[in-house]
């Protein structure tokens, strides 16, 4: 062959694989586009986003069972967008939209591969996705804290379990409830000497309340916060969580955050999803319309008696939890779970002033 | 045979150099211009037909406006019950609009509010990326919690009027 009938043959052989590899390109990027599966990640995407969107304007709780088929993808959310994508190597093509964020509520980063459900939540002050519907409506959208306000680590902090015959709710089980909160907060690097408490603590121990004898203690009481644990005796099936707090006092609206936040850290607790809570209330209480079982006693200093309580100081951080109603099987369950109520109360003064 | 002549004959074996990259640049061009043509034309398509209609995303987040105690409307401070519908008029302002609503680019919906009742004064507001620009306006009817008095808790009807852009 000569020489100009070679580089003919090589020039047509480029010819071709250039055409080849420009049609490929071509075709390729058609069927990308063309594809049955971008037109239904984008309708997943923005449908996904609008549902975000609309949840945003819920005035309450919310669970949406989000009903498209999302079995072939994978589902993305971040703190202002949806991205569908079909597996990590696919990366590259994820469709994403966006919703209006909102400065108030957070949403959860997740990524569900996958799922075969999708619900989408509002519970609170958050906003998440997931694939199956255990997000606790009952969960409570607390208000901010001033920034001045401080935490209540180094706050003297009264624990009252409640003492004496007349009490509701006195028990073995709340004084120990109590002790798993005073432990929990010492962990957390709370002072154990600005733990303070309406019944004895226990020599030999730390700290530690002493629940085999349950008897008021003698030591003052005067504390920044107050955190009264009881349960609830009502002649009916239904297990509420109660937060009372007092009305008109100047601290109303940090014992009401507090009560708010001790409240969603209880229903937050997924080692308490086997019992039912049919629902919560913070509950702002006028003194002078309570009866002899609100703890009244704890407003006044060593040596006062009942008949000073008018001159006595209730402007403080004071939350009377009511931890579910002892008369029902479901508040019986609920009083089992020591330490894991404990935990949660504890979470809530931690989490106070985050 | 003619083209052979032209782009192959011995004699004129210059033209090699000189037709064929014109002519692949011509097709180059073709080829690139038909590919973004019809890209774009199916990539339209494709959005067309996954459109959410203008108004439905206009009212999800007029709603979030109305609705969200986040946004405008009431709550009792005593319960925590959100009133839908019902506007806080402490609430109606610019920082309230930017909590609840925190879009600062040109890709999302804009809107501004003006509320007016016989019984107060005008008050306008808007999201942060309002801009001049055109828009549509509509109007709806709105309650207006204006407060406690000493007659006990006040409210107002009125009309919201809501323009939006994009």
């Amino acid at each position: 062959m000569n020489k100009r009938g070679v580089s003919r043959s090589l020039f047509l052989i480029g010819e071709i694989v250039g055409a080849a590899l420009i049609a490929v390109l071509l075709i390729s990027n058609a069927m990308q586009w063309t594809s049955t599966e971008r037109p239904y990640k984008e309708y997943l995407a923005k449908d996904i986003a609008l549902s975000i969107d609309s949840i945003f304007a819920s005035p309450g709780n919310i669970i949406v069972n989000y009903t498209g088929n999302l079995t072939d993808y994978s589902v993305n959310l971040t703190g202002n967008s949806v991205s569908i994508y079909k597996d990590d190597s696919e990366q590259s093509n994820k469709i994403i939209r966006n919703f209006v964020p909102s400065e108030n509520i957070e949403i959860s980063d997740a990524t569900l591969e996958k799922p075969k459900n999708i619900c989408l939540a509002k519970a609170g002050d958050e906003i998440f996705i997931s694939d199956s519907a255990h997000a606790n409506l009952n969960i409570l959208s607390c208000d901010k804290l001033d920034e001045k306000e401080e935490k209540l680590k180094n706050k003297k902090i009264l624990i009252d379990p409640g003492y004496g015959e007349d009490y509701i709710g006195e028990s073995k089980k709340i004084c120990n409830i109590g002790n798993s909160l005073i432990s929990n907060i010492i962990i957390e690097g709370f002072d154990p000497l600005n733990i303070l408490s309406t019944i004895k603590f226990d020599e030999g121990e730390t700290r530690s309340l002493y629940c085999d004898h349950i008897s008021k203690s003698d030591a003052p009481i005067d504390a920044n916060a107050i955190i009264s644990l009881r349960t609830g005796k009502y002649d009916n099936e239904k297990n509420s969580i109660k937060a009372f707090i007092i009305s008109g006092s100047e601290k109303e609206k940090e014992s009401k955050i507090l009560a708010c936040i001790i409240i969603n850290s209880i229903l937050s607790n997924k080692r308490l999803n086997d019992v039912n809570i049919d629902g919560v209330s913070i509950i702002p209480v006028n003194l002078e319309t309570t009866n002899e079982n609100f703890p009244k006693y704890i407003f006044l200093k060593e040596g006062e008696k009942a008949e000073d309580f008018e001159a006595a100081n209730f402007n403080k951080i004071f939350v009377l939890l009511e931890i579910g109603n002892a008369e029902s099987e479901q508040g019986k369950l609920l009083l089992e779970k020591v330490p894991e109520l404990g935990n949660s109360i504890a979470k809530g003064l931690i989490d106070y002033g985050k | 045979m003619e083209n052979k002549k032209i782009f192959f004959s011995k004699r004129a074996s210059g033209y090699l150099l000189g037709k064929k990259p014109m002519y692949f640049l011509a097709v180059l061009f073709y080829l690139t211009f038909a590919f973004l043509f019809f890209s774009f034309f199916i990539y339209s398509n494709i959005t067309s037909a996954n459109a959410i209609p203008a108004n439905v995303e206009t009212t999800v987040l007029i709603n979030r406006f109305l609705n969200s105690p986040d946004c405008f409307a009431y709550v009792d401070e005593e319960t925590g019950r959100a009133y839908p519908g019902i506007i806080d008029i402490n609430k109606f302002n610019d920082e309230q609009i930017k909590k609840c609503y925190s879009a600062i680019d040109d890709n999302y919906y804009s809107f501004r509010f003006e509320l007016q009742s016989t019984n107060i004064n005008f008050k306008d507001c808007s999201t942060p990326n309002w801009g001049a620009r055109r828009f549509n306006k509509i109007s709806q009817y709105v309650l207006i919690y204006y407060g406690k008095t000493i007659y006990g808790e006040t409210i107002y009807s009125g009309t919201l009027l809501i323009s939006m852009q994009k």
